[in-house]
């Protein structure tokens, strides 16, 4: 099991009719919606164990039917158990 | 409020996505709901899928079911739940649920050949009215039909028995449970002369060894195996045998695993009471006082056409239920042939693991359960198999005590409670009783309220008759409710489809889904399923649970209940009735079947007012009384005093379920033995009191082979059956995605060397074929079930794989059960 | 391709309209005596993603492939990562508390027998996309009313890789 973990971030491009779809689409992936707008941008973050967990999951969401394009914007790894450090 | 690195880094990731897509963040909400706002409602329920009867905690949250879990108070499971008892929750909610009734229309107007079109219930109730008016006229009672199930909830299974043996006076109703342990009753009604399991789930704590024979606990009694499996590895002394036809999960846990050639069940059976005799261990004292010894025939043939070759040979079609009395000797003289190295030879198993097996029985020091399912019941010799595991209970007295039992499961949630219980079968009254006994006719006549004469003295039409019937148009009305038999039939293609799409008939499904059976039929009624509805089940254990609706039923779904009292309006008596049986009792002129079986004043005696104000009940709001318990406590006075006492109705809502005999309050865990069972005279110690002699009996019956064996042309055994992840059909639990993404397809399951033969492996597509019919699946050889060579098994949860057209319609000459599990097939790769 | 776009269909219209639509009503594929395709195999999802839960008594489902997986009276491979005391070198999630108890609610020290088959209720999941979409909402869902039913099924929560399974099914 690794024990380091990611964190992505990406800007996906959907038809407006199928906004809602996608966004509970990709929460139950799970992804998490950070923001939308209503011409059908969404932004995402997502958290994987693997590298490899986060570039399937992306697979994933620009297979999602509605989904026009999904862009990375963000990535980052760190050890799992520094990332439960508290910081404040 | 902690914030970790993590939470920082996610908040700079999305910050930085939302930066260059220029759209603002949306705050999250981090209130957790207190108070009311997050209090949701719970409620028990029995389990909607298998016959252990597992209870259930409903949660229920603005209307809509949100969350099921095990029931910590249910004495069946304690809180467990399986895999799709986890998931009930789902059910309700497939997207195609059906909401409203479906005509086949065209031009306006009902066609054969139409498409499904919306249409009201009044409407709906039109057509159907018409068309059964139209057979009732031109056939008379037997030209109309109803096939229903061990789903059906107590008091519908009883209404739809009313309706049809008293209001259509026509016995041509049968339900799904006739594919299922039809077998099982005839074995029990034989051997003890009542119906269902002498002992309960407690033995399972209790005993030293169990026995299955052909049953694969593991995947379909998951609850009752998480009970075996506790007591297997809790007190290591104890024993598994498994006995099947193939490898499956339940060997995981065996200490003694056999496979065995199709059909030899018989004779192992017959060795094991050979052994017991053969090695001094009969318990003579017991044998003596509480059983006699008969002769069944024999050469009984195999249930199929009159005109078929095989029926034509066999000597004692006829009269296959017969025997006649013998002596103990005869008895061990008849079962001496079956020596081990015969029976050996014959099933493959070898002669360690019989000896072994026999000796579970035999030891006087080892007390053991025997478990059964489909592996006996869907065999042409099913009864026999039943009657034959009885006896080496019986030889032995390891019968109707803590630890000893003969323990016949079901398959469907009810199909003792309703089925059995309710008589719902084409020969069956309530209370074991049948339409063929003048008494038994004249009791329930009596109860209720009607003219002696009005109960049909011949039984209908059961499962697999209908299906030819409807095919040879002498059924023209059929009325299919809570199952999926195009799916479940056995040789669909040839006996069920044609009988469903035949001109001559109107064929009516109701459900909550549109499953291959209602997309065959002319009119779709749609269904309130389970918690939508107030109901009750009867588990394997003589259980009987209640539960209270939860929820509103989508759209225009009605339950059956509501469908079976509402149709009933539509006939006034003499519409049904001839004349001679009206001058009887004259004050049935001009009423409905409505008023004259559910408005009879006491169907209708209990006031809306002695619901639970706490939850909603449609169908008494509707009729303007306590329609289930009025139905309940009408059918209730038929047990009460005859050994099939159920508690008052009002009890069942408060407890988790009671074993009948319910007396003075008391349930009772297991029948015929003195202390337990108040129907047992004080001193006698044992009484089968089902037979008027207080014995029980113990059969002579040989091994025959099955109708139809592999050969050059069709070389492989095919055996079907289930899934742990798919029930009844699948029309529920592939709606559920996570059981669906479980398995979501059938799979043809064969030995590595027979796929290496014929030129496959895993993953490759063949078609398995047989003289009636073929599908195409993919090859299976590493998966959960391991045949052995020149045996393929396919289960038939899969609408896709409709695997049913290729099983053959044989049946037990006796119970009329179908045996699925045994065919000859050929296995050709699909040429890509 | 013919079943692929009555799926579709489906599950854009109510249940009424898309059986009417379809010739040989056609939700659960197509009408009796067609001799379907099978679909190849659906491939086990092997991600190691955590899938959230229905409500929390759900039994997770195994987020990587159990094929071959020795559980028999000898030997339960699953507990080699998910004992409570694998779990701190394996970081796999340790079997449930509730998992610790007997029929009577005793805590043992160890998992219960009557836990042991670990597949009766957690069950690997593959890439098959459902055919039929499933309407259910949690409580969060509920509580938050005005929250319109999002269909969870068919494009939720398997990243499906390719519609292989042919929407039929």
């Amino acid at each position: 099991m690794t024990d380091s973990f990611h964190i992505a971030s990406l800007i996906v491009q959907a038809r407006p009719e199928r906004l809602a779809a996608v966004a509970a689409a990709i929460e139950a992936l799970p992804g998490d919606v950070a923001g939308s707008d209503p011409a059908g941008k969404l932004v995402v973050v997502l958290e994987a164990p693997t590298e490899r967990a986060v570039v399937d999951r992306i697979d994933a969401i620009q297979k999602l039917e509605g989904v026009l394009n999904a862009l990375l914007v963000y990535q980052h790894a760190e050890p799992a158990r520094s990332l439960q450090e508290v910081i404040q | 409020m902690n914030i970790t690195r993590r939470d920082y880094v996610k908040a700079n990731a999305a910050a930085a996505a939302a930066a260059a897509a220029g759209i603002p963040l949306t705050a999250k909400a981090t209130q957790l709901p207190t108070g009311e706002a997050a209090k949701m409602q719970w409620s028990k329920a029995a389990c909607r899928f298998c016959g252990t009867g597992c209870g259930v905690m409903v949660g229920v949250k603005d209307g809509r079911v949100v969350a099921t879990h095990g029931d910590q108070k249910a004495e069946v499971n304690r809180g467990l739940n399986c895999v799709k008892g986890y998931f009930l929750s789902k059910i309700l909610y497939g997207q195609d649920r059906l909401t409203q009734p479906l005509l086949r229309m065209k031009d306006g107007k009902y066609h054969k050949e139409g498409e499904f079109t919306p249409i009201s219930w009044d409407q709906a109730f039109d057509i159907m009215a018409e068309k059964w008016k139209a057979a009732l006229k031109e056939k008379g009672p037997t030209g109309i039909g109803m096939f229903g199930s061990g789903q059906w909830t107590i008091w519908e299974g009883y209404a739809a028995a009313k309706l049809y043996k008293a209001g259509f006076r026509s016995n041509n109703i049968d339900p799904n449970a006739r594919h299922c342990m039809a077998s099982a009753v005839a074995g029990f009604m034989r051997t003890f002369g009542i119906d269902e399991p002498m002992g309960c789930y407690d033995d399972i704590e209790q005993t030293d060894a169990f026995v299955l024979w052909g049953s694969n606990m593991a995947e379909m009694h998951p609850i009752l195996w998480t009970r075996i499996t506790d007591r297997r590895l809790s007190a290591p002394n104890t024993k598994v045998a498994v006995l099947s036809t193939y490898e499956h999960r339940s060997f995981d846990l065996a200490d003694i695993p056999m496979v065995f050639a199709p059909q030899t069940d018989l004779a192992i059976l017959n060795y094991i009471a050979n052994h017991i005799i053969q090695t001094g261990r009969v318990n003579k004292e017991f044998v003596g006082k509480h059983t006699t010894f008969v002769k069944g025939r024999d050469d009984i043939g195999y249930g199929l056409r009159p005109e078929h070759e095989l029926e034509k040979k066999a000597k004692n079609a006829a009269d296959a239920n017969k025997s006649d009395p013998i002596s103990f000797d005869e008895f061990a003289k008849f079962v001496s042939t079956y020596t081990l190295d015969y029976v050996h030879k014959l099933s493959g198993v070898p002669k360690n693991r019989l000896e072994a097996l026999a000796e579970l029985y035999a030891d006087p020091k080892v007390k053991v359960v025997s478990f059964w399912t489909m592996g006996f019941n869907q065999h042409t010799r099913g009864v026999w198999a039943n009657n034959l595991v009885y006896n080496i209970h019986l030889l032995t007295g390891k019968i109707s005590q803590p630890g000893n039992s003969p323990f016949s499961l079901t398959g469907q949630p009810s199909a003792c409670g309703t089925a059995r219980e309710v008589g719902t079968f084409s020969h069956r009254l309530p209370a074991d009783m049948v339409v063929t006994n003048p008494e038994h006719r004249a009791h329930t006549e009596e109860l209720w309220q009607l003219p002696a004469g009005t109960i049909p003295e011949k039984p209908g039409a059961w499962a697999v008759l209908q299906d030819r019937q409807l095919k040879d148009g002498k059924i023209n009305a059929y009325w299919i409710m809570v199952n999926n038999n195009l799916q479940a039939a056995p040789n669909t293609a040839q006996e069920t489809y044609p009988g469903y799409r035949n001109p001559a008939n109107f064929i009516v499904c109701s459900d909550a889904y549109p499953t291959v059976t209602a997309q065959a039929s002319d009119l779709i009624l749609p269904t309130a399923m389970w918690v939508e509805k107030e109901g009750a089940y009867g588990n394997a254990e003589r259980r009987t649970q209640m539960w209270h609706q939860l929820v509103d039923a989508p759209g225009e779904a009605k339950s059956d209940l509501w469908q079976l009292m509402e149709f009933s309006k539509r006939f006034r008596i003499e519409e049904v009735w001839p004349e001679d049986l009206i001058a009887k009792k004259p004050e049935v002129r001009g009423k409905t079947m409505y008023d004259v079986l559910f408005a009879n004043g006491t169907v209708n005696r209990y006031p809306v007012s002695d619901c639970d104000p706490a939850y909603a009940n449609d169908e008494s709001k509707h009729f303007g009384f306590y329609v289930h318990k009025g139905l309940f406590e009408e059918y209730a006075a038929f047990g009460r005093g005859h050994g099939h006492d159920l508690a008052p109705f009002d009890t069942y809502h408060q407890v988790r379920g009671l074993r009948w005999p319910v007396v003075e309050g008391k349930e009772t865990q297991w029948r015929f033995r003195e202390g337990y069972d108040p129907y047992v005279p004080k001193g006698e110690g044992v009484r089968f009191y089902g037979h008027k002699d207080g014995k029980a009996r113990i059969f002579a019956l040989p091994y025959e082979p099955a109708p139809e064996s592999p050969d050059k042309d069709f070389p492989f055994w095919l055996s079907t059956g289930r899934v742990l992840e798919h029930w009844h059909s699948g029309s529920m639990t592939m709606r559920v995605p996570e059981l669906y993404r479980a398995v979501p397809q059938a799979l043809c399951y064969m030995h590595p060397d027979d796929a290496k033969r014929i030129g496959v492996r895993r993953g490759s597509e063949v078609l398995v074929q047989s003289r009636r019919g073929e599908v195409r699946v993919r090859v299976e050889t590493r998966g959960r079930n391991r045949p052995p060579e020149g045996l393929v098994f396919v289960p038939w949860f899969d609408a896709e794989v409709l695997i049913n057209k290729v099983t053959l319609d044989a049946t037990d000459p006796i119970s009329k059960q179908a045996d699925f599990k045994k065919c000859a097939v050929r296995i050709v790769p699909v040429v890509a | 391709m013919r079943r692929l776009l009555i799926t579709a269909l489906a599950a854009l219209l109510p249940a009424a309209a898309a059986l009417a639509a379809a010739e040989g009503p056609g939700l659960r594929g197509t009408s009796f005596p067609t001799v379907n395709e099978a679909p190849a195999i659906a491939k086990e999802t092997a991600d190691d993603v955590k899938r959230e839960r229905n409500y929390p008594d759900q039994p997770p489902v195994i987020p990587h492939n159990i094929r071959d997986y020795q559980l028999d009276l000898n030997v339960n491979k699953c507990l080699t990562c998910h004992s409570r005391e694998a779990t701190g070198e394996t970081q796999a999630p340790m079997v449930s508390a509730t998992h610790f108890q007997d029929r009577d609610g005793q805590t043992l020290g160890a998992v219960s027998p009557r836990r042991y088959f670990c597949t009766q209720c957690h069950v690997p999941q593959t890439d098959a996309r459902p055919p039929v979409d499933n309407m259910f909402r949690d409580v969060d869902s509920v509580m938050r009313q005005g929250a319109p039913a999002e269909p969870q099924g068919g494009h939720a929560a398997a990243p499906a890789k390719a519609p292989a399974k042919g929407g039929g099914r």
